[in-house]
């Protein structure tokens, strides 16, 4: 199937004989941010990194993932990083690194896997300039506060897809985990002037946040694709009953959305 | 498992925010390079220089010049043939087995994400001992260098094979197999030792294991030099080594095979470490030291790391065997004793400063 954008066709991951991920069919327009939405363990970062190419250890992947109707799964590792930039929670663990030489990083797909040059200022600083990270560059990730971590692993994803001809799909584990709610904003706009040009998927806990600021809604539950489309379409308050066991009360006017839970009494 | 991002440890570690040393700043890290080469030059003329046969700085230079065909007057005799037989090969050694170690440290340390790894993490060493012991006792000590580097190579395949069978060479593994291959090995040249060597075989053993560059020659020199030759493509892998150093989940995003490179990467060094070790012993505290304090001054990014820690181990090897042969003229320390007594109080105090990361 060709068609723009990001497509996941019957993809699971199989770690012994449970699915973590079992037979999910959606897709990512480009120009829209996408939310996968679910209860803990329903297989949504499983999801995401599988389309990055990170597989768990002893774990089967099956079925296709197409980049603007691409096989991306079937792209040599490099290739394939080139397409995909995968940004996981506050993941960084070198705390020493500057944040110029994190973003630096990205470029790694776009080089010979041994050599010297650093090279590629030029896309590290456009990439952190437009992750609006460039009065960050010379301070230590060790320092960083959430949301400035978070900037520079953004601008490290960016790096990861400068020069290449072909469009790129960007993708945020739990992007606003962690952050106030200001950062949360922030993080949030950014992300939709990044959607502008590329499909962004995120994982997301906060439903009222995915109804607000997403395009799109992919609701997972236990490795399967229940639904996908508007988010006033899937994230009903039946559906939300019926995967998280809470009863919801969905308000909607222009500012966004508000969402409040009860507990079902047993 | 080793897919497990470190986002859990991430809290804990911002809480010592303050702790942190600054980000060395650019000047260090132009400099660090042409100030480190700088010092081990001068370095290695005072140490042509230096011993129980002072020999001026001119009078060296003029007898290197003469041999190298540049035309210069040589000196006499004596004092040519302590500079050119005696001091340079042992001067050159000492650079490149110091370099060649501090390199495979840096490289060990990001491979494995542990602080505490050294050369000799895949228990290349102990291996190397049970094959210079076993020589030493049966007198044969010419054959010492091959004896040496097959035991380095038969741990190596010991360790590799016990990681693989566990399931594969991620860190945590393969630190544990290095230790269960080191022990037994240790436990082996305990055994040889207790039931078979004299007063002679028992000096000439302590001092190899301790590690020593005494009565080295050009052969010997020629063996090191080829070890640390064998370390310079592992300066190329910077880029490499940081990838992995992000965690295996996020090296695989970014397109690298962390299991693959991690094993290329560490039957690399073993076998640079199996070089160096058999014409030197196993010289303790340069490979695990080094590293961590050249970090403090040039960063984490490994492509400035890589090269600055060679410098760097070439001129703490050197100054260390200096000293090891000048101290107690005209009895020689094993350099290991002098690099651990030094090397020992620099890696207490970067671990009470808090900077002992990997």
């Amino acid at each position: 199937m060709s068609g723009r954008g990001l497509r996941v066709e019957g993809l699971s991951v199989l770690v012994g004989g449970r699915a973590l991920v079992d037979r999910a069919t959606w897709s990512a327009p480009p120009g829209q941010v996408t939310a996968l939405v679910g209860p803990n363990g329903a297989g949504k970062s499983t999801l995401l990194r599988a389309i990055a190419g990170v597989v768990p250890e002893r774990a089967r992947r099956s079925g296709a993932v197409l980049l603007d109707g691409e096989r991306l799964d079937a792209m040599p590792g490099r290739a394939r990083a080139r397409r995909v930039a995968l940004v996981e929670q506050l993941a960084d663990g070198v705390p020493q690194l500057t944040a110029r030489e994190a973003v630096r990083l990205g470029r790694t797909p776009h080089h010979r896997m041994l050599g010297f040059a650093l090279g590629d200022d030029d896309h590290v600083d456009a990439a952190l300039a437009d992750a609006g990270a460039s009065v960050l560059a010379e301070r230590r990730l060790g320092e960083l506060s959430g949301g400035e971590l978070q900037r520079v692993t953004l601008a490290r994803a960016l790096a990861q897809q400068a020069g290449s001809p072909a469009g790129g799909a960007l993708l945020l584990d739990e992007p606003t985990n962690h952050l106030d709610i200001a950062a949360q904003l922030e993080l949030l706009a950014l992300v939709r002037r990044l959607a502008a040009d590329r499909p962004v998927v995120l994982t997301v806990h906060d439903l009222a946040l995915a109804a607000t600021h997403a395009d799109r809604v992919v609701l997972v539950d236990r490795g399967r694709v229940l639904d996908e489309g508007a988010p006033e379409a899937v994230l009903t308050s039946e559906r939300i009953r019926s995967v998280y066991g809470v009863e919801a009360s969905i308000d909607a006017d222009a500012d966004g959305v508000a969402i409040r839970y009860r507990r079902v009494d047993a | 498992m080793t897919l497990a991002p470190t986002s859990r440890s991430q809290p804990l570690e911002r809480e010592r925010r303050p702790r942190l040393p600054r980000a060395p700043r650019a000047r260090a890290r132009r400099w660090a390079l042409p100030a480190l080469a700088a010092l081990l030059a001068v370095a290695a003329l005072a140490a042509v220089c230096f011993g129980a046969a002072g020999i001026a700085p001119g009078d060296a230079l003029a007898s290197l010049a003469a041999r190298l065909g540049l035309g210069a007057t040589p000196l006499d005799r004596v004092a040519d043939a302590i500079v050119v037989e005696l001091r340079l090969p042992r001067v050159l050694a000492a650079c490149a087995v110091g370099a060649g170690l501090a390199i495979v440290g840096t490289v060990m340390q990001a491979l494995v994400r542990n602080p505490l790894a050294d050369p000799y993490l895949l228990g290349v060493s102990s291996g190397a001992s049970v094959g210079a012991v076993l020589v030493l006792i049966a007198g044969l000590g010419v054959l010492l260098p091959v004896a040496a580097f097959a035991g380095a190579l038969l741990a190596l395949l010991a360790t590799l094979g016990l990681a693989g069978a566990a399931g594969g060479a991620t860190p945590t593994r393969t630190v544990l197999a290095g230790v269960v291959v080191a022990s037994a090995a240790a436990a082996l040249v305990s055994l040889v030792i207790f039931w078979r060597a004299d007063g002679d075989a028992f000096r000439e053993i302590l001092a190899w294991l301790l590690g020593s560059l005494a009565s080295i020659g050009w052969p010997g020199a020629a063996i090191a030099l080829a070890g640390a030759a064998l370390a310079l493509p592992l300066l190329a892998t910077g880029r490499l080594l940081d990838a992995l150093s992000l965690g295996d989940g996020a090296a695989a995003a970014l397109g690298v095979d962390a299991r693959r490179t991690r094993w290329a990467l560490l039957v690399a060094s073993a076998l640079v470490t199996g070089v160096l070790v058999s014409v030197s012993g196993a010289i303790g505290f340069v490979g695990l030291v080094v590293p961590h304090a050249v970090r403090l001054v040039v960063g984490s990014a490994h492509a400035l790391l890589l090269p600055a820690s060679g410098l760097a181990g070439a001129l703490v090897l050197l100054v260390a065997d200096t000293v090891a042969r000048a101290a107690f003229d005209p009895r020689e320390l094993p350099v290991g004793i002098v690099t651990a007594l030094i090397g020992a109080p620099i890696f207490a105090a970067l671990m009470l400063s808090g900077r002992v990361r990997s």
